[in-house]
């Protein structure tokens, strides 16, 4: 019998196949989200080191090239794990939306919608704005200028948003404001966070640009990052639709 | 355990090894798994966490079933009980049943494909890493004494603050949470891996079984993983920051919570399983000798059972008050979801039929899901009934049925998956007089401690209550007995396992050998390639 065959030992470099960062990203998330409830310190730590460990498994990243493709043609692995991804956030907001059902008071209060449709468009604008920029990866000033016009205009939205939060609160209406208070900031407040950690991921990338760290071998991530913007363009028009245009 | 040199260590303490030479060996060995982002490694870790979370959870069920083996309350505090059936069922649905085949599926599923890797190593190692932190989140309340209390359902408005304020309901919220995390980011992982990096050639319809039941069961992860974490989120506001998403004073704010849950954790019971069919698929055709019959209806019935499997979730609110067009709805799908799962067992009965069948242990495994799931399917069709699940609804019926399947599905098909690909993993067959003791004990146990369940569930015992009337005595007697030998046999599998690490390499210390079908030549030399872990240095 082929007993020789178990005792093949495995490639040196499987052992050296090592990152520490989602040993460390994963740490984080359960000290910050268990500490929530226990102890403010202990859940702003996680947090701390939540985002810490995204900063360095990014920049670890930065530091390797970028991975080979498979053997088959077609999209990248970065599209297709992007579009799954999309799929199961969509998930997310839909749960949030379900909420409505159970909630027939959520359209009580009459919301800003012209000013609010204003912010919407800059929004959107932002996703044109950036999708011209992506296709420009190979003329550095055309795609960092194009990056940095998005991160602006969605900067715009954060800010709005943050000003209108302000406006509803010191109208009374809050997140506790019943069934309408918790749905809409939930949802917008969801929303709002994937803004930011689409703001984050555009600005890393335009930053590393500007200094000459990433071009045109990182397409299949800057598409990705994109894809994703444009995934939360598209939240926002449905968002925009049902809790403003009360269009369910 | 031994463990291999790392080479740099070597060279440097080569000649006189001390003492702090070693330590480092150790070091650089500790690191080489801990951060691991090699798939192989990465599913041996799985598998291992995944056992202890099983060993933890079993032992939480014989505690119950030793509380209820009189019919008083003598052994707990109806808290504690409530603790141990939150946990155990927690622990094993979204612990044990779901990862459990994430680790057979990074060992083996990149080489099914031909892939070198899983397509983000480093996410998947975080999604390993989730899976152990959600176990400890979990149970650590148990110890301190903050039970959630509210079962693996947590139904709102009972899991709201002012019915459960202990710190061991949000921490179980954290770990649930922290486990769909994981299981929706390995899910896509997996999706990615088998679509983009399959060598040249390899179509979807030449894939192994396996691989056609981690993709089913990713699919329904992906798209309804995110409802729980929104619910869970909601939940999460709820108790803490003062929202009413779940007020009970809202006509519907008592069913929100389990329109939301359902959606996701119907499909999950799918998730457990549809890997374990996977397994089957592997395991019957090379033990009877025989190509599996009819790939093809194989195939499209897991995508078949996929898509009923997303629409059948209204049959867990038959007696809540739902609107009566849900009820029916979801009860015609229920009847028509066993259709392709019928589908699927004949096709591998018609796979055994005049094959020259070999009783080896992952072939006991495989046959013993094809009996109790049967039985499991079968209970679960009075289930569908909205008549009877009136009448059965929260009643032991219902645990014996869940049993039938997990246990008879998801927990056979890891047995079946551990026999038949151990070899592959560690270079050594586990004994096979010991799997033949453990597969005995666990069919015959199985059994015993579930099956009584349904008739006291038409007697009306209901579920999750600490005692019961005397007259239910000697069922319950039973059943606990069952549970006994259930959990001695496990001891038998976890003495085995033992025994194989250590012992020296014998003849028969080979890998099962593949799937035989006639239409692939590709998956063949796959799950062939061994490789040791634990015998590197040995």
């Amino acid at each position: 019998m082929q007993v020789e065959i178990a005792k093949v030992p495995e490639s040196p470099s499987v052992a050296e196949e090592t990152s520490v960062w989602p040993f460390l990203f994963g740490l984080a998330l359960t000290a910050f989200l268990g500490g929530l409830p226990v102890s403010r310190p202990f859940a702003l730590s996680g947090f701390a080191l939540l985002l810490a460990s995204a900063v360095g498994w990014t920049w670890s990243n930065v530091l390797r090239p970028p991975p080979e493709e498979g053997e088959i043609g077609g999209r990248s692995r970065l599209w297709w794990g992007m579009v799954l991804l999309i799929v199961s956030e969509a998930g997310l907001f839909l749960s949030g939306l379900l909420a409505l059902t159970a909630h027939p008071e959520a359209f009580a209060r009459d919301l800003n919608r012209p000013l609010t449709l204003g912010a919407s468009l800059v929004l959107w604008s932002s996703g044109f704005v950036g999708g011209w920029a992506v296709k420009r990866m190979d003329r550095r000033g055309r795609f960092t200028g194009g990056l940095a016009a998005t991160i602006a205009l969605g900067l715009l939205f954060v800010g709005y948003q943050a000003f209108e939060y302000r406006r509803l609160y010191a109208e009374g209406f809050t997140l506790q404001s019943g069934g309408q208070g918790s749905i809409f900031y939930f949802l917008t407040g969801l929303h709002g966070a994937h803004v930011v950690g689409g703001l984050a991921m555009l600005g890393a990338i335009l930053g590393l640009a500007l200094a000459r760290r990433i071009g045109p071998s990182r397409a299949p991530a800057v598409r990705a990052v994109m894809l994703y913007w444009h995934f939360v363009d598209a939240v926002w028009v449905v968002l925009y639709a049902v809790l403003y245009l009360r269009l369910f | 355990m031994s463990f291999p040199p790392a080479t740099r260590g070597q060279r440097r303490t080569r000649g006189g090894e001390a003492a702090g030479g070693r330590f480092l060996r150790f070091l650089r060995w500790a690191r080489s798994w801990l951060l691991t982002t090699n798939h192989k490694r990465i599913g041996i870790l799985y598998l291992i966490v995944v056992f202890v979370w099983f060993l933890f959870a079993g032992l939480d069920g014989l505690a119950m079933r030793a509380e209820l083996a009189t019919p008083q309350t003598d052994l707990f505090q109806p808290d504690l009980y409530d603790g141990l059936f939150t946990v155990h069922g927690t622990q094993m649905l979204f612990l044990f049943a779901i990862p459990i085949f994430s680790g057979f599926g990074n060992a083996f599923v990149p080489k099914m494909v031909g892939a070198k890797d899983m397509a983000f190593p480093r996410l998947n190692a975080l999604s390993f890493w989730l899976i152990f932190w959600a176990g400890i989140v979990l149970r650590l309340p148990l110890y301190a004494r903050l039970f959630p209390t509210e079962g693996w359902t947590s139904y709102a408005p009972l899991s709201l603050t002012p019915f459960s304020s202990t710190t061991g309901e949000d921490w179980w919220i954290v770990a649930v949470f922290l486990e769909t995390v994981a299981s929706t980011l390995a899910a896509v992982n997996f999706l990615v891996t088998i679509q983009r990096e399959r060598r040249k050639g390899v179509r979807y319809f030449s894939l192994p079984v396996f691989a056609w039941g981690v993709i089913t069961a990713s699919l329904l992860a992906v798209v309804a993983g995110p409802f729980l974490l929104g619910a869970l989120a909601m939940l999460f506001f709820d108790r803490w920051y003062g929202t009413s998403f779940f007020d009970p004073s809202l006509p519907n704010g008592t069913l929100l919570w389990q329109h939301i849950f359902w959606f996701y954790s119907h499909p999950a019971t799918y998730i457990m399983v549809l890997p374990a069919f996977g397994i089957m698929g592997e395991v019957i055709p090379l033990f009877a000798g025989k190509p599996l019959f009819s790939y093809r209806w194989v195939v499209w019935s897991l995508l078949g059972t996929t898509l009923v499997s997303a629409t059948v979730f209204w049959h867990h609110m038959f007696v809540t008050g739902q609107e009566e067009a849900y009820s029916t709805f979801s009860s015609v799908t229920t009847f028509l979801v066993s259709v392709p799962t019928g589908v699927l067992f004949l096709n591998y009965l018609a796979t055994l039929w005049r094959g020259t069948i070999r009783f080896a242990t992952p072939m006991l495994f495989a046959l013993g899901i094809l009996a109790l799931f049967t039985v499991g399917g079968a209970d679960g069709l009075y289930l569908a009934s909205i008549p009877l699940d009136r009448a059965l609804h929260s009643t032991y019926w219902l645990i014996g049925h869940i049993h039938f399947v997990l246990f008879g599905g998801s927990a056979m098909g890891a047995f079946a998956g551990l026999y038949y690909w151990f070899p592959d993993l560690w270079g050594r067959r586990l004994d096979e007089r010991w799997g033949r003791v453990h597969f005995w004990g666990t069919l015959v146990g199985v059994v015993l401690t579930f099956f009584p369940m349904h008739f006291l569930g038409t007697e009306g015992m209901v579920r999750r209550v600490i005692s019961y009337p005397p007259g239910l005595f000697d069922l319950n007697a039973i059943s606990t007995l069952g549970a006994v030998l259930t959990g001695l046999a496990q001891v038998v599998l976890l003495g085995n396992v033992l025994y194989t690490l250590f012992r020296p390499l014998r003849a028969d210390d080979v890998p099962w050998g593949a799937p035989l079908r006639a239409d692939d030549q590709l998956a063949a030399p796959v799950a062939l390639e061994p490789t040791s872990v634990a015998g590197g240095s040995g």
